[in-house]
């Protein structure tokens, strides 16, 4: 069954840049345009992976990982940082700078999902 | 370096009362003629000619005790003989009474150049004069200073600059000011003994302000004593400007960073579609990818042409905007950094101040510069809570007259001169000196008008005038640019 990756990116032509890429290569997207969102599709849907922009609208990106981090059910889940903003949130989290070359990308997915 | 004599200086009200000069120019002498025996033209001179002094013997008694070392000729009208002995005690080393005899007269002003008399033990005298001339020809300028301050010697350059500098205090002659500078380097060098740099703003006597990078050096006598300060200081305002213009740039490149990588970002998008687009003769999603993939080059072309144009700020753009309602926005914006400063912010609007014609974000950002300057005011003055700023705005005619009053820490002349200067800031570390600056370009441009009124401890008031009516730059035009910032 092919993996499920929830995209949770703001600007809606990255967001639907991002899930034809993985469309496209064989998983299935999901999208999320705010921290919020993200948050309760990460509950609802348990994807495979989560890629994570960090400059969201009305609540950063780095709430939504620490508050995912805490719930139990959904620590595990990987996580792909792809933000246009800096700092790394984590050492050891995969994070990739804006803009992002999608072979990389994917590599990157490919490995966090081993 | 050491010169024997450096010349005559020839004191007469007119013209010399006798054609000695020229002899002894001829004869390879320097003959300087003066009106008066100004203290500057003094120091290191082979000897002074009185030429029928107008005030006596006051003028030669101060001459001599500035000047020990420098002899003094007295040519003096006949019906002054009784004044002979006087001249003598006031320090003349010859007085030669009418009808003068030129040979006698250029007879005794040679004896006198041959004849140096010993200079006072002071090693500060021995140095100055021996370095006269290096010091007159260095690129900087130089000043010798004594413990309260006062100028005791100065190069050419810094007497070009500053005018006269003997006697002087240092504060006064750089900045105007009454009492010493805070931070005081030539101070410091005094208590410590070592040397000391500072940057300040100074303003030349030509009322020009300037960006000087200062150096101290202790001057001690025999017992190791720091006596005196020497003060060099290099005019930096060129490369301040510069430095300046590169840091600004470096913000607004560092500010645009985030939207170029998102833009970039979607031109990636757009590329991807097309390329998958064609890859699968997927008709729709390559035309929808080309479309996405044009909009963004137009975006990043405008965004390429704004960065290399950012050295002539954009052109303003007036609109009609309602008075009351943009000092409204104004207000609420300071409001939170007010607040946490526990300072109170209050706005009064006097009638109907109708609306103005203006570039709405420019003037936004410059008053919001004044606003955020004087809530700062008011913390620096530590008024524990008391701390008040008032936004006033008044309608007369065809101008629109806003102020902003604060009971902050206050600012004395020397700080007003320099306050819209680049690179000046009082906040110290806080303050990036850019605000002003383009503050009162953006006023300017509006063909306004701005008025500082402050004290010391007292406040300060700088109250904004604008033609209700856009008469400025008409957007578009940048001939008016400051010459440093032209591409």
């Amino acid at each position: 069954m092919a993996k499920k990756i929830l995209v949770v990116e703001d600007d809606a032509v990255v967001a639907s840049y991002l899930s034809d890429l993985f469309t496209d290569n064989g998983y299935t997207a999901l999208v999320a345009r705010d921290a919020e969102t993200g948050l309760e599709l990460l509950r609802s849907e348990r994807p495979d992976l989560m890629t994570l922009d960090i400059d969201l609208p009305r609540s950063s990106g780095t709430i939504l990982y620490a508050t995912m981090r805490r719930d139990n059910e959904l620590r595990d889940i990987p996580v792909v940082v792809v933000s246009g903003v800096s700092p790394r949130i984590k050492k050891g989290l995969p994070t990739l700078s804006k803009p992002v070359d999608a072979t990389e990308l994917l590599q990157v997915v490919a490995d966090a999902l081993k | 370096m050491s010169k024997e004599h450096h010349g005559i200086l020839w004191i007469a009200e007119a013209a010399p009362s006798v054609p000695v000069p020229d002899a002894l120019r001829d004869e390879g002498v320097d003959v300087e003629l003066a009106a008066q025996a100004s203290p500057a033209l003094i120091p290191g001179r082979g000897c002074i000619v009185f030429d029928h002094p107008f005030s006596e013997t006051a003028e030669v008694a101060e001459c001599s005790l500035r000047n020990p070392d420098v002899p003094i000729v007295v040519l003096e009208k006949a019906d002054n003989r009784v004044r002979h002995a006087q001249y003598l005690r006031a320090g003349a080393s010859v007085v030669l009474f009418d009808p003068l005899d030129p040979e006698v007269v250029a007879l005794a002003v040679r004896s006198l150049l041959r004849f140096r008399r010993p200079v006072g033990g002071s090693p500060l005298q021995a140095m100055a004069e021996s370095c006269r001339d290096l010091l007159d020809a260095a690129p900087c300028f130089l000043t010798v200073q004594d413990r309260d301050l006062r100028i005791v010697a100065s190069n050419a350059r810094f007497r070009e600059a500053f005018g006269p500098g003997l006697g002087r205090f240092c504060h006064e002659a750089y900045k105007g000011l009454k009492d010493p500078c805070e931070d005081c380097p030539i101070l410091r060098t005094f208590e410590t003994g070592a040397s000391h740099q500072v940057e300040t703003v100074v303003t030349t006597r030509a009322g020009e302000e300037m960006n000087i990078l200062v150096w101290t050096s202790p001057i001690r006598d025999d017992s190791g004593r720091v006596t005196h300060v020497m003060e060099m200081a290099t005019d930096i305002t060129r490369l301040r400007k510069l430095q300046d213009h590169v840091t600004s740039l470096g913000m607004m490149l560092g500010s645009m960073s985030h939207g170029v990588k998102g833009l970039l970002m979607s031109l990636d998008a757009g590329i991807y579609k097309v390329d998958s687009g064609l890859a699968r003769g997927d008709d729709d999603r390559l035309r929808e990818g080309w479309g996405l993939v044009k909009g963004r080059i137009g975006h990043i072309r405008k965004m390429v042409l704004d960065i290399l144009y950012y050295s002539k700020p954009r052109p303003l753009e007036p609109r009609m905007v309602g008075v009351r309602e943009f000092l409204d926005e104004l207000v609420l914006t300071a409001e939170p950094r007010a607040r946490e400063q526990r300072v109170e912010l209050a706005l009064d609007v006097a009638g109907d101040c109708g609306e103005f014609e203006v570039d709405r974000h420019a003037l936004f950002s410059a008053l919001l510069n004044f606003l955020d300057n004087a809530v700062d005011a008011c913390r620096m003055a530590d008024r524990d809570g008391e701390g008040r700023v008032v936004v006033k705005a008044e309608r007369a005619g065809r101008i629109v007259s806003i102020s902003i009053a604060d009971n902050g820490i206050g600012m004395d002349q020397a700080t007003i001169d320099k306050m819209f200067s680049l690179f000046f800031s009082s906040k110290g570390v806080h303050g990036t000196g850019i605000g002003m600056y383009v503050a009162d370009y953006i006023i300017g441009a509006h063909n306004g008008d701005i008025e500082v009124v402050s004290a010391p401890n007292r406040g300060t008031t700088c109250i904004i005038d604008l033609p209700a009516v856009f008469d400025g730059n008409p957007p578009g035009a940048d001939e008016d640019l400051p010459d440093d910032l032209h591409g």
